[in-house]
Formats: structure tokens, sequence, C-alpha cells
């Protein structure tokens, strides 16, 4: 009788196993997976696929990046690229400041776009030659000044802040230096010093005149820009004018605007006939002696009649301001600057409209400056803060000079 | 204390060593096929399912931490449970149910085997799953009650009480002496 087979020999018989050929096959199979390393596809860019330093390293860099954009945007002119990094920081640091804080940002900021404008002006300067010719250049040798002696002529302006000092030889562009000096005997020195001309040459070329005023721009013989130049010094002004239109102290907007002024209307253009700067394709228009500078909401005109400057600020409504204390409805100013006054007045005038439309609720403001320090004096003309329904709210407020105190006082009510 | 040999190979093959690799190869590969065997339908299949895990193995080696023996042939049947739960759901296979969880109830089918083979399968259908799966583990792929325990997540103890059980059903089912 035979014996029944195990369970333990039946499974043993019935395991599934590889064949050695099988086995070697896979086995080889195996290894060579093994050995085709992955390959990330050119066409995949997934952040997962980084590793925790890959993520460091791209945040560090951008950190920095930025952070050294920044820095180097601080020193960035109007017209450099990296200019509106700078204004946009400074928008930032703006909008982050408490009241007290933004006004003196504002000033800051204005004081660095003067600073800028007269760097751009400088190196125009330097560009046209004109600087250059003033500190020695042209006129770098006291040989070549002896020699032209008999049609060389300095002339010394002496204002009540500088003194400038003119020198031209015959019928050549005359160039300009200016000195603190003031007695006539420093004011010779400083020529002495600066062309390293024997005194007694100089003291019999020159001629001093007291001025008993501030000097300005075009006393020093102005500013001449190249053709090339001239978009670039036209952008710095109407970003600095722009920047002065949103200046909320209206005395420091109108002397900076003053200011400004005074330098554009002393800049020349070389080789088009000593044309004034072009602005226009910058919104800004300079004719004769008026400067506009537009933007959306506002206008800012600085007007020059008869040794005066009257500034005027337009804003412009948006349409939809019914209330009389609206502040985008708010006035307008005008400044008058004489030369001849010691004394600064302010009054209330009648309102001169720039447009038919008129409402009855108008608030007017009136305020008085005096500057009895000053010898050129300023006359605020009425500003007036009204609420219009009319798109376009021009306003324009005109005073009449009358004597006052320097104090700011708002007065009256028109309707 | 001296070093486990396994644990050496695995350590030589998270190098990359090939000739390690070999070894480790000859102790893992006869038991992931013969588990593999009994839930394909096809050898061709058993064996392409083996290569995948094996591969799969290969290329996890330097992730794993050797503990013990059972821990690394658990860390095996995982894999194993994975690439066979993957086999099922995209195979499609009409002979085999197609389930995306290995805990599958019946044995594959098979196309052609031995009249034994055939028997013992037929015999193995009878078993519940952990019974099933305790003596193809145990008769087939050899390994220990220790493993076992720590594959299917039960205690030697248990393994021991299922396998005596299902060892006796299946000697009765086949008529054999246990």
């Amino acid at each position: 009788m035979p014996t029944k087979p195990t369970l333990e020999s039946i499974l043993a018989e019935t395991t599934p196993q590889l064949t050695e050929v099988e086995s070697t096959r896979l086995l080889a199979q195996v290894v060579a997976a093994r050995s085709v390393a992955k390959v990330a596809s050119p066409y995949q860019f997934n952040i997962f696929v980084f590793k925790p330093m890959s993520y460091l390293a791209l945040v560090l860099v951008l950190l920095l990046g930025a952070g050294g954009t920044v820095a180097a945007s601080g020193s960035a002119k109007p017209g450099d690229l990296l200019f509106p990094i700078d204004r946009a920081t400074e928008e930032v640091r703006l909008a982050l400041a408490s009241d007290a804080q933004k006004a003196a940002l504002q000033n800051q900021f204005i004081t660095e776009r003067f600073a800028e404008l007269q760097a751009i002006l400088n190196e125009e300067k330097v560009a046209t030659g004109t600087v250059s010719a003033t500190d020695g250049a042209l006129l770098n040798a006291s040989s070549s000044l002896l020699a032209a002696s008999s049609t060389l002529q300095f002339t010394a302006k002496v204002f009540t802040d500088d003194t400038v000092i003119q020198t031209t030889i015959g019928s050549s562009t005359p160039v300009f230096f200016t000195t603190t000096a003031s007695s006539t005997e420093a004011i010779v020195a400083s020529v002495v010093d600066r062309y390293g001309v024997p005194v007694s040459f100089v003291i019999a070329h020159i001629t001093i005149a007291d001025q008993h005023r501030p000097s300005t721009p075009s006393d020093s013989g102005g500013t001449t820009v190249r053709a090339s130049g001239e978009s670039r010094v036209a952008n710095a002004v109407a970003v600095l004018a722009l920047q002065l239109a949103a200046q909320t102290d209206s005395t420091k907007r109108e002397a900076y605007l003053k200011t400004l002024m005074n330098e554009v209307s002393a800049v020349r253009v070389s080789g088009r006939d000593d044309a004034p700067l072009r602005l226009d394709a910058t919104r800004v228009k300079i004719e004769n002696d008026t400067t506009e500078v537009r933007t959306p909401n506002e206008r800012v005109r600085i007007e020059q009649k008869d040794g005066q400057v009257e500034i005027r600020v337009d804003h412009r409504g948006s349409g939809h301001s019914e209330s009389e204390n609206d502040d985008r409805d708010h006035s307008v100013s005008a400044t008058r600057t004489s030369v001849s006054t010691t004394s600064t007045e302010v009054h209330e005038s009648e309102d001169r409209m720039d447009e038919s439309e008129h409402s009855d609720d108008e608030d007017r403001v009136s305020f008085r400056n005096l500057n009895s320090s000053a010898t050129a004096s300023t006359t605020f003309i009425s500003g007036r803060h009204g609420g219009r329904g009319n798109d376009d709210n021009n306003q324009e407020l005109h005073g009449a000079r009358h004597g006052g105190d320097d104090s700011r006082s708002e007065d009256g009510r028109d309707n | 204390m001296p070093e486990h040999p396994l644990r050496t190979l695995i350590t030589a093959c998270s190098r990359l060593e090939t000739d390690s690799f070999q070894q480790l190869y000859a102790i893992v590969q006869p038991k992931v096929f013969s588990y593999v065997s009994y839930r394909t339908n096809t050898r061709e299949q058993a064996i392409d399912v083996t290569q995948d895990i094996l591969i799969e193995l290969n290329q996890s080696l330097p992730k794993f931490a050797y503990h013990s023996d059972a821990e690394f042939f658990g860390f095996v049947f995982t894999i194993t449970r994975r690439v066979l739960a993957r086999h099922y759901a995209h195979k499609h296979t009409k002979a085999a149910r197609v389930q995306s969880d290995v805990e599958l109830d019946e044995i594959a089918p098979v196309e052609s085997e031995s009249e034994m083979v055939l028997a013992v399968r037929q015999a193995l259908e009878k078993l519940d799953t952990a019974e099933r799966d305790i003596i193809v583990l145990h008769h087939w792929s050899r390994y220990t009650f220790g493993e076992i325990g720590a594959m299917v997540n039960m205690t030697e103890g248990a393994v021991r009480t299922k396998h005596h059980r299902a060892r006796s059903k299946l000697a009765h089912l086949l008529d054999v002496t246990s």
C-alpha cells in the first residue's frame, strides 16, 4: 500500500521557481534598469525639483538683488533707468509716514529733485563747455588772458547772496563763475586765484557793480544744454514740477516753483539761436515768460510779467464733487514777486474765473505773508476753496497788495 | 557583535555595488516570484511583476534603514503588494479579478499547470485569505513565522496558530498527511 505524500513535499514540489536562464535574464534587466539614470526633461521647470538649498539661494539672490537695486536707485536722476524705482521707493516712504513726517519727506524729496536737476544741468554745462571755460579750460593760461588783454573784461555783479563774475574776451561767449566774496579786494583775489593773473591786471580790467538783490541763474549766464540733452532736462523739470504740485504746504510750494522758474528760464539750448528749453513732450510748456506743467488732474502755470512771477496751480475735480469743502476742487493760489519792495502783502481780491461756470457755494481763503528780511517781496493773492460739479474746475484768484504781517489767515466767504 | 549578512548586503547595495545586489537578488527573487506567481495569471505576468518589484526595491534600498531581517522582508512585501495592486489596476486582466487592493479572496486562475499544481491551487482557494497567504509565504517563499508576522502585521504566535489550522485544512483537502 503506497504511503500518502506529505503536505510538505507537495508544497515543495509545486513551489513556483524561475529557471536559471530566466533568473539570469531577470537579474540583467533589473541591474540594467538601475544603471539608467533618470534625466529631467529640459522642458520641465518645476519648483518642486529644486532642493531646499536652491530655494534659499533663490530667495537670497532676490532679496540682495532687490536691495542692491533699490540702493543703487537712490543716486538715479530723472531719465535714468533706475529713477522710477527711486520714485517708487519715495512713494512707499510717503505712504508709510505720519503726517508730520510726510511734510519733511516731501521737502527732502523735492530738494533731491532740485539737486538732480542741478546735476543734470551741470553735466550739460560740462558737455557744452561753459563750465570748463569757467574753470579755466578755455582760459586756462594767464598768458592767453594777457595776450587777449585788449579785449578782456571782468564784470563782477555783487548780489546779496553771491557775487557773479563774468569774463568776456572780445565777442566770444562770456563765461561765469560765482564766489562768496563781496568786497573789492576779495573779488579781485578770487579772480587772481582762479586765473593766475597778476592783481594789477585784474584791477585794470574789472568792473564791480552792486545789485542789491539775490542772484538768479540767469545772472550767471544760465545754462546752455545740448539739443540731445534737452529732453533729459525737460523730463527732470517735469518730474520736479509734478512733485511740487503735490506739495501740501502752499508757501513752500510757491517758493520752490519760483526757484524752478528761475532755473528753467535760464536754460538755453545750444545750436537753436539761444532758444529756451522746449518741454512740450513732457507736458511742460515754456513760452516766453510762461511755464506750464500739465497733469491729468493738475496744471501748474508760472508766469513772469514785468519782473513779477505769478504761479498758479489748478486742480481739476473729478466732476463728482458737490461739496463745498471737497479737497479735490480746492483753490488756486498765485504769487507775485517784486524786487523793489521790502514787504510782502496779501489780501483778498475779487475772483476771476477761467470758465463761465461758477456756483454760489464757494469758500474763499485769503492769506497774507510778510517776509520783511528779504529784499524781494512776494504778494500772495487769495486762494479759494469751492465745490463745483463740473469736470474742469479751474479757478484763479487775484488779490491786490496791501500791508500785512507774516502770518497766514483764512477769512471771508464768497457767495 | 558580528555584522549581519543581510545588513551588509543592503548597505553595499545602497552604494550601488553590483556584486552585492546579485547576492541579495539570490535571496529575495525566489521569495518574491513564488508569492507573485500565486497572485498572477501566467508565468510571464509573474516574471514581469517580479521584475518591477525588484527594480523598485533596488531603487528604494538607499532610503531603507536596516533594523532586522523581518523588517526588511516586510519592506519587500510592502513593495510587492503595491506593485501587484498597480498590476491589477493597469492590466485589467480578464482572468484575474481586477482590484485596486491586493486583498484578493481567490487565487488567480492559471492557464496551464500540472495536475498537482492545479490541485494545490484549488485547495488553496478554499482557505481564507490570511491562511492562504501564510501557507504561501511560509512554504513557497520560505519565510519564517516571525518574518510573516512582520509582513502581515500579526504576532508570531498568531501566525503559527493560523498556519497550523491552514495546514490541517489543506492536508485534508489534498488528502495528504499533514
